[in-house]
Formats: C-alpha cells, sequence, structure tokens
C-alpha cells in the first residue's frame, strides 16, 4: 500500500482518479503534572517548552493515524495509491491538554 | 515587601535570562537559515509539471515560552496600547524556528522545494487571558526537482 499525504492541489506524476470521501481523525492529549510546573518555570526565563512542542506534534501524527486506520480498509478493496488533502490542524486548547483536529 | 522584592528578582531574571536566550536563539535562527536557503519554500497549490514523482507532506513545530520580563513589559504597554514589540520578537522567532524545523525535515528526504506552505498559529497557556507561550506548525509538500 502506497499512501502519499499532500496538502497541493494536484500531485506531481499522479492523476486522480476516484473521489472517496472526506476523512477525520482526532485526538486529546495531555502532558504530565511535571511538565506543566516545569513549564510554569519556564516561563519566568523564556524559552522552548520542549514538553509541549513535542506533545502537539504527538497529538498531529496520533490524529493523523486515526485517518489511515480508516483508510486501510478502503486501500485492501482498492490497492491503490491515496492522495489526501490535509485541511488545516488548528489545535483547540482544554487547559492543558492540546486536540488536534486535521 | 516581600512581594515586592520577588517581583524584582523575578523581572530581573526574566531580563537577564529571557534577553540572553533571544540573543542566542536569533543567531541560531541566523546560521541555520543561510544553511538551508537552497530549500524554496513558497505558497503555491499546484507544482509545475517537469518535477519529479513523489511528494510528501512535511511539518516542523515549536512552542516558545514568554518571560517573565515581556509579560511585564506588554502589560505595561496594554495600558497606553500600540505595539507590543516583547511579544513580536517572540513570534518571529517561532515562525523562523518552526520554518527551520520543515525544512530540516524536508531535507533528510532528499526534497529541494517545499509547495503550499502554510502557517498556524495558537496561544499556549493554562489561563484564558493570560498567555504563557505561542505555538507555531510550518507545514506544506516537499517536492524534488528535476535538476
Amino acid at each position: 500500500m502506497n499512501m502519499t499525504l499532500t496538502n497541493l492541489e494536484t500531485v506531481p506524476g499522479r492523476r486522480i482518479v476516484q473521489h472517496l470521501g472526506l476523512v477525520q481523525g482526532n485526538t486529546v492529549r495531555s502532558k504530565h503534572v511535571g511538565r506543566d510546573i516545569m513549564a510554569g518555570l519556564k516561563n519566568i526565563v523564556g524559552g522552548e517548552l520542549k514538553g509541549y512542542t513535542e506533545l502537539l506534534s504527538d497529538a498531529r501524527d496520533e490524529a493523523t493515524s486515526v485517518w489511515f486506520k480508516k483508510l486501510a480498509l478502503w486501500a485492501l478493496m482498492q490497492s491503490s495509491i491515496f492522495v489526501i488533502r490535509r485541511l488545516r490542524f488548528p489545535p483547540a486548547r482544554l487547559s492543558f491538554m492540546f486536540t488536534a483536529l486535521p | 515587601m516581600g512581594g515586592l522584592i520577588a517581583f524584582g528578582v523575578l523581572l530581573l531574571i526574566g531580563l537577564i535570562f529571557g534577553r540572553m536566550n533571544e540573543a542566542s536563539h536569533f543567531s541560531r535562527l541566523e546560521r541555520e537559515e543561510t544553511e538551508l536557503a537552497d530549500i524554496i519554500t513558497v505558497n503555491l497549490k499546484t507544482v509545475p509539471q517537469e518535477l519529479a514523482p513523489g511528494a510528501e507532506l512535511v511539518s516542523g513545530n515549536v512552542v516558545v515560552a514568554v518571560d517573565y520580563f515581556k509579560i511585564v513589559a506588554a502589560s505595561l504597554k496594554m495600558i497606553i496600547g500600540g505595539r507590543l514589540r516583547s511579544y513580536e520578537s517572540l513570534l518571529e522567532r517561532a515562525r523562523r524556528e518552526a520554518i527551520i524545523r520543515m525544512k530540516h525535515e524536508a531535507r533528510a528526504m532528499g526534497a529541494n522545494a517545499i509547495y503550499n506552505v502554510r502557517l498556524e498559529f495558537s496561544a499556549i497557556g493554562s489561563q484564558p487571558r493570560r498567555i504563557g507561550g505561542v505555538e507555531l506548525l510550518a507545514y506544506g509538500t516537499a517536492v524534488r526537482g528535476q535538476t
């Protein structure tokens, strides 16, 4: 199974033959309380909050993999190349938990 | 009195370490940007036909925290209004860092251009009215040119 993830209108070397419909995936994740306390301390000196960078990118990867599981079903039936157009990634904020909704 | 001393100490720590952090971050950004200058980033949605087949989504994100001095400086500036320069530099750092990380990912897969580059921004913090930091996400589709 060869799956390409892109946000282009067209894909070089490929032609879209069928529209299968919209897929979605979402997730809610949080870091442990230690990270939240460390982030509070980091607010004094500034700099990168590595824990939250990681948290948000993990959340996006996870939400994306939820799509892939849904797509795998189609892939079994079609054995073709899928082109997915990622729409947007707005993270919603619930205190110190983050959701990624691609 | 104790509260005032604590406030002064936090302000001083914020000023010194915040400035140091920012200066070293900016010099690193400068260096990495020149290193990655050969990867073209454009916001076009369609790619030229002569490009090699194969495209892959790349992204880079970063969360940058505000320091205590910036918080105080910004809240004072909000009384009279105008440009909040302390937050402007914060956003600039986050934006440039996110783009650099995206470019690193593109380079790792041997791409030399990124199309349809988008930026997503979100404010991070425990309370709705207090910003603890900003998150910047840059994403786009990495492609290989024929050269």
